[in-house]
């Protein structure tokens, strides 16, 4: 069998750390929250590829990662709409304040 | 090399070239669709690892749930702003010194493990699916009944932060 396990690890580090760089370099909200997801998915890939000898724990944590996850999507793109509609700008870096200029 | 394998490193790969155009591309929508490849080719892999129920999950809730979401964030925010979706980058050598830093550790930390198992069993070894049902209903209720809560939460504070766009 030439399936191997080490390249599934390979291929989870490499996702973890490609999303780990968009974080890092992208300027906008939704970009880093893409970025947010791809980790998250590495972990997931991990953890399944540790439970694949009928131990059912790997996979019952990530089907929970995996809610969380939906969690966060959803109540991080309501911030994103709410911080356009309020300042204009799709950079997080730009906004540097935290009540309205009167 | 039979079929299964190579049905495994073609989504290996894909989901590798994916990321790495996630990371090149300018476009936010283009780089949303490649998450979703990505994403794809990981259920993929999660059905070639007898994790079919995982699988299903994975397609349903990610590609049919949160990159709808996402897809309707970009839609709704490029309109807002009037901005075109493309997006600038910017601290891009300590972006990518992180990243093959990060990288690197974890290449070096699975070097020095050395595992018991070098590969998946061809075969299925028990019924998984059945398996997690009885699980997720016997001792795992109490963060099944947990998580239904936090999603119930996290729908209520997503609909009431988004609804104050439509109010001026």
């Amino acid at each position: 069998m030439t399936m191997a396990i080490e390249h599934l690890l390979y291929l989870s580090a490499f996702l973890f750390s490609i999303g780990l760089t968009i974080i890092i370099t992208k300027r906008n909200a939704i970009m880093m929250l893409l970025g947010i997801e791809l980790m998250l998915n590495a972990a997931n890939l991990n953890l399944v590829v540790f439970s694949y000898n009928g131990k059912m724990e790997g996979q019952l944590f990530a089907l929970f990662i995996i809610i969380v996850a939906v969690c966060e999507a959803a109540v991080g793109m309501a911030i994103v709409l709410r911080m356009y509609h309020h300042y204009r700008t799709s950079v997080p870096d730009e906004i540097s304040q935290l009540k309205e200029q009167r | 090399m039979n079929l299964k394998d190579i049905i495994f490193y073609f989504f290996l790969l894909l989901a590798a070239f994916a990321a790495v155009g996630m990371l090149l591309v300018k476009n936010v929508l283009h780089a949303a669709l490649l998450l979703m490849v990505c994403l794809l080719s990981i259920a993929g892999i999660y059905v070639l690892l007898h994790a079919e129920f995982l699988a299903v999950t994975q397609i349903m809730v990610y590609a049919g749930g949160i990159l709808v979401i996402i897809i309707f964030g970009i839609m709704l925010s490029s309109r807002i702003a009037d901005t075109p979706l493309n997006v600038a980058t910017a601290r891009k050598i300590p972006g990518f010194l992180t990243g093959a830093g990060m990288l690197f550790m974890i290449l070096y930390a699975i070097h020095s493990i050395a595992f018991s198992f070098s590969g998946i069993p061809a075969e299925r070894v028990s019924n998984h699916v059945r398996n997690i049902g009885f699980q997720l209903m016997s001792i795992y209720v109490a963060p099944f009944e947990i998580a239904g809560v936090l999603l119930l939460i996290s729908l209520i504070g997503a609909a009431v932060t988004a609804s104050f766009l439509i109010k001026k």
